[in-house]
């Protein structure tokens, strides 16, 4: 990072903000979601394994308030780095429109700790093996993880687990490992793949894994630090360049990255379910500079999307399904049309993208004002 | 994809205005000697067409010469940057502005084709009519049938890719394929759509791929095995290991240099040459059914003319190099036809007469299921017979790929049923029958040895058919 720009003068105003600033770089887009993917995938894991653990019990839904509270902490201590970094950012947008290139967003990167000790040799689907009789060749036991590699590779592992919809936890967590973490290229592609395929959702919206076991944050959090990833809050700002000054042969982009980021948004893919998280998703994006403001824009498109099913191609034609919701009718679901109401909001109104379509935004506003005229008070 | 769409605007529309003029005029070389100066014409005049025909508010179709001297650059240029630049162009104006399309009026779907819009192909009589605008001159860079074979030659042929000049050429080959190939799905795509419903041969007499490869000029038997060897070749263990070992260099971004770039680059773009192949492969597999088909009911003339049937030809390669059989079904990952190519490859050896008609029309060839397959492999004598006649280890290899195909398969998605009629049975019927063709085999041939792929895959039917067996329980 020690480069030698004497006439870089957006540098030089500003001594103190030397380093790399993760929202700030040329691939911008994709970092603020993954910065966004963090917190909502984050935020499912919590509800899922919450869901899981009160197994039947009232679930979701519109009084998860409480809930959310607890599950949404780590989340909000993320958005405040966040902000702060959008704030800075803004200070330097003020003056300079141009993203600056081939900052710094990976610093050293160090192999995580206790990654061989996953324990796969034990699961049930191997442990199985000694019932079968006939097959013709015999695994040992220490062979277990190279065959369970075989089988990942090949592709039997994603389609007997897609088959029994069902997939053990020791292996998720195993193949999720070898996501993040293996060095072997072929390996993580196709534990990228497997993962890919036990999150899909089939053709009525319903996952067609039933998964014990989702990616933590911590875990996402782990690979996130092992990678070098410089979290750019002030206190570790000096340490961090201190390291990448220092930085070792491992500097430059992770190996796994590519497949963190999918693993992360297939995450973000599945079934949101429309309350008021959603809400809370985009209003934790709360900068003002451009770009954050079209990463709530985004946001609140995509979060409108999986909401409709994915299968709405395009802004015009969401409008259309959400301008169709008659409010006169008895079942009209009036928390969803709040919902739909502040996310389509966002959606048009944060960013400039929309300003000149003008016939978007009119055909809002008679919706908006129809709803104020239909809708009576006690509702 | 192409299913549906608008009729484009005139196709005349960027003739009227001054814009054609103005455009052509950048990439006017007259007096120009500096090859930098040539370069930025070219950037400037790609610019130019995208500003007119994609970016502005009321954009109108490129006219014949602006679409040409895109394609051209592709074909000519010598720098990556101005060859995908303009690859990407003649994608999004394909997009934006279909030659062939469907149009839905009233429930029924009739095909639309713009005869004047420009092509890359150079097919039929050879000649551009004069009215499009292009003098014969401005058309010879066109690919016509040979020239395509010539292109296929061109990336089989291993170059040496330690010269720059000749990687880039080795991408600009790719890229060109990947865009013809494209071109042949827009325009089958939705012929295909029309098709089904009207079931006129015409409608794919008439298709770029059928015209294509119909022709004389191409050699239809060596075009495929050209074909194959490329898929085949990415399981080459020499070719995989020079790519791994660059791109972590690659990747420590700052020492990478343009050579490495290039290289790395070359790499992605295999792949999508690879893909390009595969959906080569298939729609010409379709369209030979559709064929056949129309030859049944005697909707073909003698006009149409004859071309082996691909299966075939890849059959024939497969059964004469058997070294070929794992590379190529690890490569072509189309599960449908796939086992299709397995179902046919062993009905040359489970055939129950002994005497085979020429003829197609007793429809005994296409019954063969994956589960009638499986029967032949149920007592040690019969699995002996056949073992004998195609060999055990190919018969493992092909049982396993088409077992690998019935996992596949089981969700559901659109194209399923036809693929599960020919499995045949339930896929518990499958994996124990499997199971059972796989201890025969082995009676057979005692010293056989079994693949990791193979243990893979009988260790998955297994588990399966406890899991299956539990559930009915």
């Amino acid at each position: 990072m020690v480069r030698d720009e004497p006439l870089d003068f957006e540098n030089e105003d500003d001594p103190l903000l030397p380093t790399a600033r993760p929202a700030k770089r040329s691939k911008v887009i994709g970092l603020d979601d993954l910065l966004l993917d963090y917190l909502q995938s984050s935020k499912k894991d919590k509800l899922k394994v919450k869901a899981a653990k009160s197994k039947r019990g009232p679930k979701g839904g519109y009084d998860s308030g409480e809930e959310d509270d607890k599950s949404t902490q780590q989340e909000i201590a993320v958005c405040k780095i966040f902000e702060e970094v959008q704030q800075k950012g803004k200070v330097m947008d003020a003056r300079d429109d141009v993203p600056p290139w081939g900052q710094q967003i990976f610093g050293c990167q160090k192999p995580p700790s206790n990654l061989s000790n996953v324990g796969v040799e034990n699961c049930q689907l191997l442990q199985s093996f000694s019932a079968i009789e006939g097959l013709g060749f015999d695994l040992e036991m220490h062979q277990g993880e190279g065959f369970l590699e075989g089988m990942l590779l090949d592709g039997w592992l994603l389609n007997l687990v897609r088959i029994c919809g069902f997939v053990e936890d020791s292996i998720a967590s195993w193949t999720l490992t070898n996501l993040l973490h293996s060095s072997n290229e072929k390996l993580q592609v196709s534990a990228a793949n497997f993962w890919d395929g036990i999150l899909s959702l089939d053709e009525a919206g319903k996952p067609l894994v039933n998964l014990g076991y989702l990616p933590s944050y911590s875990v996402l959090k782990r690979a996130m630090l092992s990678y070098g990833y410089l979290f750019d809050t002030p206190g570790t700002k000096a340490s961090a360049s201190g390291s990448t000054a220092a930085g070792g042969s491992d500097d430059g982009l992770p190996h796994n990255i590519i497949a963190w980021l999918g693993v992360v948004s297939a995450c973000c893919k599945i079934r949101v379910t429309v309350d008021l998280n959603c809400l809370r998703i985009v209003d934790c994006i709360t900068g003002m500079n451009k770009r954050s403001k079209f990463l709530r824009s985004q946001v609140a498109l995509q979060l409108l999307k999986i909401s409709f099913g994915l299968k709405v191609a395009n802004v015009e034609k969401m409008l259309k399904l959400v301008t169709s919701i008659n409010v006169k009718e008895k079942e009209c679901d009036f928390f969803r049309l709040y919902v739909y109401l502040v996310l389509m909001d966002n959606l048009l109104f944060s960013s400039d993208a929309f300003r000149e379509k003008t016939a978007i935004v009119d055909a809002w506003r008679n919706y908006l004002r129809n709803c104020s005229t239909q809708i009576g008070c006690t509702d | 994809m192409a299913a549906s769409h608008a009729p484009p605007a005139s196709v005349a529309a960027a003739t009227d205005g001054g814009i054609e003029e103005n455009a052509m005029a950048i990439l006017d070389s007259s007096g120009i000697k500096d090859s930098r100066d040539l370069h930025d014409d070219r950037v400037a005049f790609l610019e130019a067409v995208r500003s007119a025909c994609l970016a502005a508010d009321n954009p109108s179709a490129p006219s014949w010469r602006m679409y040409n001297g895109v394609f051209q650059i592709l074909r000519n240029s010598s720098s990556l940057e101005l060859a995908v630049a303009s690859f990407h162009l003649l994608t999004e104006l394909g997009k934006q502005y279909p030659r062939t399309y469907v149009t839905d009026s009233s429930g029924h779907q009739s095909l639309m084709v713009v005869k004047e819009c420009w092509l890359p192909f150079l097919l039929g009589n050879g000649a551009v009519s004069s009215e499009i605008g292009g003098n014969v001159r401005s058309s010879d860079h066109l690919f016509d049938p040979s020239r395509f074979s010539l292109l296929i030659e061109a990336i089989v042929e291993p170059t040496n890719a330690t010269d720059d000049d000749n990687g880039i050429k080795a991408i600009k080959n790719m890229m060109l394929f990947q865009y013809l190939v494209n071109t042949l799905e827009a325009d089958f795509v939705p012929r295909h759509i029309a098709y089904k419903e009207s079931l006129d041969w015409v409608i794919f007499r008439e298709s770029l791929l059928n015209m294509l490869l119909g022709s004389r000029k191409l050699m239809f038997k060596s075009f495929v095995k050209n074909c194959m060897f490329i898929l085949l070749n990415q399981y080459h263990p020499e070719a995989k290991d020079e790519v791994e070992d660059i791109v972590p260099s690659e990747r420590k971004a700052k020492s990478a240099s343009d050579h490495d770039f290039s290289l790395n680059y070359s790499s992605f773009e295999s792949e999508r040459t690879l893909v390009s192949l595969r959906k080569l492969f298939v729609m010409v597999m379709k369209l030979d059914l559709i064929r056949k088909e129309a030859d049944t009911l005697g909707l073909t003339s003698r006009a149409d003319g004859f071309r082996n049937p691909i299966m075939e030809i890849i059959l024939d390669e497969l059964t004469y190099n058997s070294s070929y059989l794992s590379p190529f079904l690890l490569a072509f990952v189309e599960g449908k036809w796939k086992l299709e190519i397995i179902l046919q490859y062993f009905s040359k050896y489970c055939g129950k007469g002994p005497v085979r008609t020429r003829r197609r029309s007793d429809n005994s060839q296409e019954d063969l299921k994956l589960e009638s397959v499986l029967s032949f492999f149920l007592t040690a004598t019969s699995a002996n017979a056949i073992v004998k006649k195609m060999g055990a280890e190919i018969a493992q290899l092909l049982l396993t790929h088409a077992y690998q195909v019935c996992l596949s398969v089981q969700d559901v998605t659109s194209n399923s049923t036809a693929t599960s009629e020919k499995i045949g049975a339930t896929l518990q019927e499958i994996s124990s029958n499997f199971i059972s063709a796989f201890q025969n085999i082995r009676k057979a041939s005692p010293n056989i040895r079994i693949s990791p792929f193979e243990k893979e895959a009988l260790f998955t039917a297994a588990t399966l058919i406890r899991k299956l067996k539990s559930e009915e329980r």
